[in-house]
């Protein structure tokens, strides 16, 4: 018996060991069951770079240590050789070393980091909470809970979920540390085109602000015609983008490559739309475009070239509306002879400008060539007026030494050098057909990789806005380019480097709402600049307070007080989509005031006495009567409608009411004006109310000029004063009080409500200070 | 008998060397340097083949590299056998300048990925060495 309780010991000693321990953590209010593992731990990571010395440290056999890494700046991962017992651990082991967690079958471990959030409620007390569990307080975050490190960090998980399950707060968990799953293009990191880091040679920051741009959209379903080579399936596009195309002459495959061995079309449509977050390959600029596929280059009958009336024809089909229907021309080809033209050319591309996309025009953009070696211009078709030309910059911001340049040019992107012996990555032929044994290319370059740059940011263009006009394209593409070279325009940069985000920015239409400021009882909201075809949704943030019909924006109120609404305008079947809000105030007049034109708040310091003040309601909405009172004090109120006047010839606070209704209701507010003494040394009278005497103390009393001629006190019932002060004797005499004091007497006097006239120096313009005065 | 086989083994061995067409014109001024395939060319009325010469020829045109002082030698070549026609296989070239042929097939179209190059006409392609081509003659 006792040899089997033994050998049960022994099995439970191994099973801790080597098989997970089940147990869980809090997420806010969900469990997450987890198994605990030894084999891999962490620690808190103190500062060291000799990782290995954390073993030593802590007792661990060097023997059962595989590797001791850096994952996080607040902890090192440990893995062990097999997996441990802790009861095999030296003291201070047990302390720091805290398992791994896992969920499931899932491999990815999951690390405490020793410290532990707690979002706390009302009553919550953390001091008591981190006194309790020995926590050290590291602060408040900026989301609400607090972040506290566990003394033990091996206790982490027991503490949280003890503090979680039994202490008065929201909810506490650990703060935990895992990979995050990047579904990422594993080439992008080389794509310095989009995001320029310096890799490979370049300097940081001279790409086209792809990210940025991305943020706003990522072109939806915007129709992209490639002319070039021909195009065919790619794991890239495998989602439906590639859209049925066009080989020019009587074959049409199409748009697919002749020949097997043809890849520059998928090369341009890779860095237009390759598809994002797939795990494969590159990022396009454009993954939500579609792709056109358009054969201009190679004769599938033939393997030679076409003629330019069978170059013509497609370029029309490209943008019929029973054709291809494209809204971007994407050109990377040309004719290298010096002086080229085709007029059947230059016909079918001038159409495409001025007639496509239903008359608002297709986008032309052209790569301008790699003929600067040979001889100075623009090849054609990209010297045409009125399209978009792009040259060629190295990914340092130089010009490339081949890039055709000219008049005619308007853009330039980064790029790698020509004749495949550059450095551009993008898309290559499927398998073994295209230009590489694998499906990317890292080779590509020339203006041909340059200017697919701009009819991806094209599209991104007329997703966020597909009312812009092939000339506002164009215009906006010159105008947010990054200036190169001499200052403003030049034959070499054109206007500069693409900026896809400053360019999105400035397609992306005005959108806002525009309605009411008060509803009561109902009101009617639109959004302003909405492209057409787009729809509306509304909302509204608080519907006991205001509700508004989802597709006219008529709101109509519910109850009082201030509700958000917010309008979603979409297009493309809501693949681009804008939200914005407006609060407006609801129900029963909110009235505030403006004082001489000047927001009024009940800090607004006292007015000089004498002084007319002009008071206004800024109420929202019709409002249909306003009743004005003073409520209190002295002056003279005027009211017409929402504008008042007001002015006290005495020192003392007044107030005012403004009783303002609508249909929905009343409401009764009000304001205080306090007039002071603008004009004397400042003087200051108490008591009031007074019983013996009335103090009158001056701030400065060293300059005859600058004191009231006279002080009078006058009975509210009589014009007589009761008792007259000369300044000038007391000043002369030096007989005042504390040396700034006159003291009145007055408990000779019968009780009840006085005025104190302090007269200013004869000859002054100034006014007269008037107080009032209580004897009781 | 001897002799045949001879013969006959060397008629099999140029053959396979030699370029598509078979005809070899102006062979007294052939040349034979290495170079690498890049890819097809533009499109032209006969298959174009760009290559990079991995020495300096006159018969090709340099580029000089932006970045350094390299230069790079590019030339398309007509005829072209296809068991050279793979990215970044080297290969040693016999070939010709012809005037006419450069007239011919001159490209007038292109992917602007490319710059005009020089066009030269293969006369031979192996992947062994030059003396190899010269023997096949």
């Amino acid at each position: 018996m006792k040899q089997n309780l033994f050998f049960l010991l022994f099995t439970l000693l191994i099973q801790f060991g080597t098989s997970a321990q089940s147990t869980y953590y809090w997420s806010i209010d969900k469990r997450v069951t987890v198994d605990l593992n030894y084999q891999i731990v962490s620690v808190p990571y103190e500062g060291t770079s000799e990782l290995r010395s954390v073993t030593s440290k802590l007792g661990l056999r060097s023997t059962d240590v595989n590797e001791v890494i850096w994952v996080h700046n607040k902890i090192n991962r440990i893995d062990f050789a097999s997996s441990v017992s802790p009861a095999s651990f030296s003291e201070e082991a047990r302390k720091q070393i805290i398992p791994s967690m896992s969920i499931g079958k899932q491999p990815e471990p999951i690390f405490l980091t020793g410290e532990i959030t707690i979002q706390p409620n009302e009553r919550t007390q953390i001091d008591y909470i981190a006194k309790k569990y020995n926590l050290t307080l590291i602060k408040k975050l900026d989301y609400g809970p607090y972040l506290l490190k566990v003394s033990e960090p091996s206790q982490t998980l027991s503490v949280a979920n003890k503090i979680h399950e039994n202490e008065d707060v929201d909810w506490s968990s650990p703060d935990l540390y895992t990979k995050t799953i990047a579904l990422n293009d594993p080439i992008y990191n080389e794509q310095y085109y989009l995001r320029n880091t310096g890799q490979l040679g370049g300097t940081a920051g001279v790409d086209i602000k792809a990210e940025d741009a991305w943020a706003i959209t990522k072109g939806c379903y915007i129709r992209v015609a490639i002319l070039d080579d021909g195009i065919d399936a790619h794991d890239e596009w495998s989602n439906g983008r590639l859209l049925g195309g066009h080989t020019a002459g009587t074959l049409n495959t199409g748009g697919s490559p002749a020949v097997t061995d043809d890849s520059h079309g998928v090369a341009c449509a890779g860095i237009i739309g390759a598809t994002h977050d797939n795990n494969l390959g590159i990022k396009g600029i454009a993954p939500n475009a579609y792709l056109i596929p358009v054969n201009i280059l190679r004769n599938p009958i033939t393997g030679f070239g076409f003629t330019g009336v069978e170059i013509a024809s497609a370029i029309n089909w490209a943008v019929a509306s029973n054709g291809g229907n494209a809204d971007i021309l994407s050109n990377s080809w040309g004719y290298p002879t010096q002086g080229y033209s085709d007029g059947n050319i230059q016909v079918a591309y001038n159409n495409a400008r001025t007639g496509g996309r239903a008359g608002k025009g297709s986008v032309l953009v052209f790569a301008s060539g790699n003929q600067h070696v040979a001889w100075s211009g623009v090849t054609f078709p990209a010297n045409m007026t009125d399209n978009i030309t792009v040259g060629a910059i190295t990914n340092q911001g130089n010009i490339w030494y081949y890039s055709s340049r000219g008049p005619q040019m308007d853009l330039v992107a980064p790029t790698g050098d020509i004749n495949l012996s550059g450095d551009v990555r993008s898309t290559d032929r499927m398998n073994a057909n295209g230009w590489e044994t694998g499906n990317y290319t890292n080779r590509f370059g020339g203006t041909s990789a340059a200017s697919p740059q701009v009819a991806g940011v094209a599209a991104l263009m007329l997703s966020v806005n597909p009312a812009l006009t092939e000339t506002q394209v164009r215009t906006k593409l010159q105008q947010t380019a990054v200036d190169m070279g001499s200052g403003g325009f030049d034959n070499t940069f054109g206007y500069g480097r693409l900026d896809a985000y400053a360019a999105v920015m400035s397609a992306k239409p005005h959108l806002y709402i525009s309605g009411p400021e008060q509803i009561c009882p109902s009101g009617t909201f639109v959004v302003e600049n909405v492209p057409s075809g787009a729809t509306i949704n509304w909302s509204s943030s608080n519907t006991s307070i205001l509700t508004i019909n989802s597709s006219t924006g008529i709101a109509t109120r519910v109850g009082d007080g201030n509700a958000t609404i917010t309008a979603t305008v979409s297009y493309f079947t809501g693949c681009t989509a804008f939200s914005m809000t407006k609060t407006v105030k609801v129900g029963k007049p909110d009235i505030s005031f403006t004082v001489n034109g000047q927001p009024y708040q009940i800090q607004n310091g006292p007015v000089c006495f004498g002084e007319m003040q002009y008071i206004n309601v800024v109420g929202h909405g019709p409002l249909n009567s306003y009743t004005w009172t003073l409520q209190n004090g002295s002056g003279n109120l005027g009211s017409s409608g929402p504008n008042g006047s007001f002015v006290n010839y005495y020192i003392e606070c007044s107030d005012i009411s403004v009783v303002a209704s609508n249909s929905c209701g009343t409401v009764n507010t009000g304001l205080t004006i306090c007039t002071r003494n603008c004009f004397m040394t400042k003087f200051n009278v108490y008591p009031n109310p007074a019983k013996d005497f009335i103090n009158i103390t001056f701030e400065d009393t060293k300059a005859l000029s600058t004191l009231p001629d006279r002080i009078l006190l006058y009975n509210e019932k009589s014009t007589t004063p009761v008792t007259t002060v000369r300044i000038k004797d007391i000043y002369d005499q030096g007989s005042f009080k504390n040396g700034n004091t006159i003291e009145l007497q007055v408990n000779n006097l019968p009780r009840g409500t006085y005025y104190l006239h302090i007269l200013p120096p004869p000859g002054s313009d100034q006014k007269t200070d008037k107080i009032r005065i209580i004897l009781e | 008998m001897k002799l045949f086989t001879t013969i006959m083994i060397s008629f099999v061995l140029g053959a396979g060397l030699s370029c598509t067409d078979g005809s070899v014109d102006n062979v007294e001024e052939t040349t034979c340097l290495r170079a690498k395939f890049i890819a097809n060319y533009c499109p032209s009325g006969k298959a174009l083949h760009l290559i990079q010469f991995l020495e300096p020829t006159e018969l090709a045109t340099a580029i000089k590299s932006q970045t350094s002082d390299t230069i790079r030698y590019y030339a398309a070549v007509l005829d072209l056998p296809e068991s050279v026609r793979k990215p970044d296989t080297e290969f040693y070239l016999r070939f010709h300048y012809d005037q006419a042929e450069e007239s011919k097939y001159r490209p007038e179209i292109c992917q602007q990925v490319f710059t005009d190059v020089k066009l030269i006409v293969c006369d031979g392609a192996t992947k062994d060495s030059c003396q190899t081509l010269t023997e096949a003659r």
